[in-house]
């Protein structure tokens, strides 16, 4: 399906406004003026230590560790503000440079740099870092950062690419490497022309799964977001957050309800089954966590199966020490 | 900004505010909650919006609140089955499929979806609205868009 057709498909799914919203909502635009409370300003002063404080921390940025404390200052700090009690749980629970061991790829050093058991919020937090083992051949960017804009249909799309074009046959690299001083502002393009060294051979990045007492997350359907980034030096980071409402034993009647009302009960009994075992995996004082990935070589013209799913794949296990009973919530 | 412009600007906006709250709620009560509540919020708030062209943003970003907090609440009650406006129901003709799909995919990958294509909102004013960093809206929609794909494709091999 092109983006077109998707688009297409939307507009036929969406409803007009009843007439009893629309007559709510004209009424409160149109009076709503009456209800005005006046906000107090913030201090002058208040807001000056604000600005010094960003200004600092940007003039500290080239020598900064990108793990959770700086994705949270910097790029996440929307969910430390929007979130206080969950962030202040991630950072209660953080340990740093957690036992580990890595195997199966000959391209990559993948480390993970710090993670928050933390099922009082119900999240599992990590960061990872991925270097490239040989600089002098590849460059090593992340997977996310191919196609960003969703614009790459392959054969059939537009040769003449635009900025704005939404069926382009090519890939395009996007850039917007974070760290220090050489920070650059956003580019994209074809990516010999994106890469610092068009001469090198473009290397992809994408984490896959994340397995928690050796079953894995996307069996358990849990949910997870992850924000992937380049850093000025060649790394690829990814900061990633983990949903642990599968902890709770009620997950396994919620998931059931879920799948009743969806018409996935299939899909949510092998949910069930695999938020138990992995329940029953992690009792005693440390968790077994194993982080896999893929990595790619990036050719032009290449096929697009052995892009997205083929490549050199390998992983990081670790482990979470937990003090006694912290296990749940 | 001056009142009247507000006002217009606040009215225009409306069928999209109920896209989006058709996009996160299931009751058309919610949905009218939801929508009064931004309008108010919208004039409590009129000194906080310092220039037009960040008006979209700035008002989708008050109605997500506001589906949040409607959802928050719903959590501690006994859910009410969904009660569609009848005469809303008689006018569209909706694609079922898509919708019951969409559904399926979590809000942070449904709303950038919904905001991209149906709204025509930027990346940037997405990550605005949801408040993540770009890079994480990029993510969301790429996930999202792959899982609808997998979903339609699948329908498509059923009917086939």
């Amino acid at each position: 399906m092109t983006e077109k057709d998707l688009q297409k498909r939307l507009r036929t799914m969406v409803s007009s406004v009843p007439p009893q919203t629309h007559h709510v909502f004209v009424t409160a635009a149109r009076n709503g003026k009456e209800g005005i409370v006046v906000k107090k300003k913030m201090p002058a002063a208040l807001m000056f230590a604000i600005v010094l404080a960003a200004v600092v921390l940007t003039a500290g940025a080239a020598s900064v560790l990108f793990n959770l404390d700086w994705w949270y200052s910097h790029r996440g700090s929307a969910f430390k503000e929007n979130e206080p009690k969950a962030y202040q749980a991630v950072m209660a629970n953080l340990q740093q440079h957690p036992k580990q061991t890595q195997s199966g790829n000959s391209l990559v050093d993948v480390t993970v740099q710090d993670v928050s058991w933390a099922p009082e919020a119900e999240k599992l937090t990590i960061s990872f870092k991925a270097a490239c083992k040989d600089l002098q051949t590849y460059e090593l960017h992340s997977m996310f950062a191919l196609d960003t804009d969703g614009a790459y249909v392959g054969e059939g799309g537009s040769a003449t690419v635009t900025e704005d074009g939404e069926d382009r046959a090519m890939h395009w690299l996007w850039r917007s490497d974070v760290g220090g001083a050489e920070e650059h502002a956003p580019r994209f393009g074809p990516p010999k022309d994106v890469m610092d060294d068009g001469s090198k051979r473009l290397l992809l990045f994408e984490n896959v799964d994340l397995q928690v007492g050796g079953v894995s997350g996307t069996l358990i359907g849990m949910e997870n977001w992850l924000d992937p980034f380049r850093t000025v030096n060649g790394d690829v980071i990814g900061v990633a957050e983990f949903h642990l409402d599968w902890l709770d034993p009620a997950y396994d009647e919620q998931t059931r309800q879920w799948g009743e009302k969806q018409g996935t009960q299939a899909e949510a009994e092998a949910r069930i089954a695999a938020a138990q075992q992995a329940r029953q995996r992690i009792q005693g004082n440390e968790i077994l966590c194993t982080l896999t990935y893929r990595t790619v070589v990036y050719t032009e013209g290449m096929d697009d199966a052995v892009l997205y799913g083929d490549g050199e794949q390998g992983e990081v296990k670790f482990s979470i020490p937990l003090p006694q009973g912290k296990m749940g919530k | 900004m001056d009142e009247r412009l507000f006002t217009q600007l606040l009215l225009d906006s409306e069928a999209m505010l109920y896209r989006m709250a058709c996009t996160l709620l299931r009751s058309d009560a919610d949905r009218r909650d939801a929508m009064q509540e931004t309008a108010l919020k919208a004039w409590q708030n009129l000194s906080k919006l310092r220039q037009e062209q960040y008006f979209k943003t700035w008002i989708a970003r008050i109605l997500m609140n506001e589906c949040h907090t409607i959802l928050r609440k719903n959590m501690k009650v006994t859910p009410v089955p969904d009660m569609p406006d009848q005469a809303a129901r008689g006018r569209q003709e909706e694609d079922v499929e898509l919708r019951m799909i969409l559904e399926k995919l979590p809000e942070n990958q449904r709303v950038p979806i919904i905001l991209h294509y149906l709204e025509g909102f930027s990346l940037k004013e997405i990550a605005a609205v949801q408040q993540l960093p770009l890079s994480m809206v990029k993510y969301l929609m790429y996930r999202g868009r792959k899982a609808l794909q997998v979903e339609l494709k699948e329908k498509e091999g059923e009917q086939a």
